[in-house]
């Protein structure tokens, strides 16, 4: 089992009142499962990719990853943790704009720690994975949307995580952008073993998942 | 001639920028007096005061008695070496606090515009020290190369105005090491209570898709 989550409950104080962003989650992933979240806007389901990623707290519950009990850990060791096998993909692609294709796919890799030679590699490798080749000394805004989402998904794959978390990757593409994406998830899930769980609107996308967990008012249905 | 009948210690007799010169104490009967210095204990000046002018009108009753401290006198001569040196201290304690406050203005808007980046960065794995050196980086460049400027051009002056003494300290690396030092620190703890927050902030906030 790559990850379980045990009746977690997440909720911000408003007026005196607790507003529940998660309420009694339940959720086992195995490892190269893919998985689709679903739901309503407000639902909470970026809340729950979060609390998966180790980005957000949680306030009730238990959450262990491979052997750890994310909830007993120190934010140091937590962190380490994602680090290692975690890699995220945003809606709006989240690039650093002063950054070239390649330097984006760097920046990782320097705050893991490798050295400069074994960067170099991987960032080669990824480039020629993903075709994006003569595109490594562009800038993101010279990029379209979709090329610009690769990008991304390349910086989230390039320390080899276990885990992807996409939160609507999709969003902000044409349909046939969204579809390379999407072929391209299940490639890296069928070809490569890569676990992924992503927030989608399209029953399209949704498809190309195994499983599909349905969130409504911060609660699974 | 008579017989010497001790020696002292070198001491400024004249202004500091005068080099000290020989100097001769006679005791003798021919010269008309013009100073008596008495020494008295620390305790109860003003009385010890006293009783040296009741001698001296008791002595001298036509003359004016024109008593003084004979260490507010040396002070005197210090008066103007001191007068400079506030003057100097508050304009520099001036300048820092508007120059810090410019700096902690700065380092706001810049808090404020990275904040994105920042997130992205936490999220593909900085850690709060990398964040913190990234943001504190750029200011620090700045105060380093005013550094830079401002240590020939100070030491330059320090070394003219030194010149008007007879008797000085040597310009020696430590002060500027220590300035440079210092200004640093001050420039960081301005800026770090904004950059450090940034890093510690929670990147979920900076990057929702909204
Ligand atoms: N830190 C927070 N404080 C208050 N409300 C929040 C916070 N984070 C999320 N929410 C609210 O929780 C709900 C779920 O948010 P989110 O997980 O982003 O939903 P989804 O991604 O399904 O659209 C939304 O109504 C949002 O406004
Ligand atoms: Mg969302």
């Amino acid at each position: 089992m790559l990850l379980e989550l045990k009746n977690i409950f997440k909720w911000v104080n408003s007026g005196g009142q607790r507003v529940f962003l998660l309420k009694d989650i339940n959720l086992e992933v195995e490892e190269g499962e893919f998985i689709s979240v679903m739901g309503p806007s407000g639902s909470g389901k970026s809340t729950l990719l979060n609390v998966i990623g180790m980005l957000d707290t949680f306030d009730e519950g238990e959450y262990n990853f491979l052997d750890e009990s994310v909830h007993t850990l120190k934010e140091k060791h937590r962190s380490n943790l994602y680090k290692e096998y975690i890699g995220f993909v945003f809606q709006s692609y989240h690039l650093l704009d002063d950054l070239t294709v390649q330097e984006n796919l760097e920046m990782p890799l320097l705050y893991k720690k490798f050295k400069g030679f074994e960067r170099k590699a991987m960032v080669a490798d990824m480039l020629d994975r993903f075709n994006i080749v003569g595109k490594k000394d562009l800038f993101p805004a010279q990029l379209s949307g979709g090329q610009q989402q690769l990008v991304g998904v390349a910086r989230a794959l390039i320390a080899n995580p276990k885990l992807i978390l996409a939160d609507e990757p999709t969003g902000n593409l044409n349909s046939q952008q969204s579809e390379e994406i999407m072929e391209l998830f299940k490639k890296l899930n069928q070809e490569d073993g890569v676990t992924i769980i992503q927030v989608t609107h399209s029953e399209k996308n949704a498809a190309y998942g195994s499983r599909i967990i349905n969130l409504l008012d911060g609660r699974k249905i | 001639m008579s017989p010497i009948l001790g020696v002292v210690k070198d001491y400024h007799f004249q202004d500091l920028d005068k080099a000290i010169e020989p100097i001769t104490f006679y005791m003798t009967k021919d010269l008309p007096l013009t100073y008596a210095y008495v020494k008295v204990g620390s305790t109860n000046m003003a009385n010890s005061f006293e009783a040296v002018e009741r001698a001296y009108r008791k002595l001298e009753p036509n003359a004016d008695f024109l008593g003084s401290f004979l260490d507010e006198n040396v002070d005197r001569t210090f008066r103007r070496e001191k007068s400079m040196a506030l003057l100097i201290t508050s304009g520099a304690l001036i300048a820092i606090i508007l120059s810090c406050i410019g700096l902690f203005a700065m380092s706001i808007l810049v808090v404020t515009q990275r904040t994105k980046e920042i997130g992205i960065r936490k999220v593909i794995g900085a850690s709060v020290a990398n964040i913190t050196f990234i943001l504190t980086k750029d200011f620090l460049i700045l105060v380093l190369l005013a550094f830079l400027i401002a240590s020939p051009i100070a030491w330059w002056f320090l070394k003219q105005w030194l010149e008007n003494y007879e008797y000085r300290i040597g310009l020696s690396w430590v002060f500027f090491a220590t300035a440079g030092v210092l200004a640093v620190a001050i420039a960081f703890l301005t800026i770090g209570t904004r950059t450090i927050k940034a890093a510690l902030a929670n990147p979920v906030k900076s990057l929702r898709d909204e």
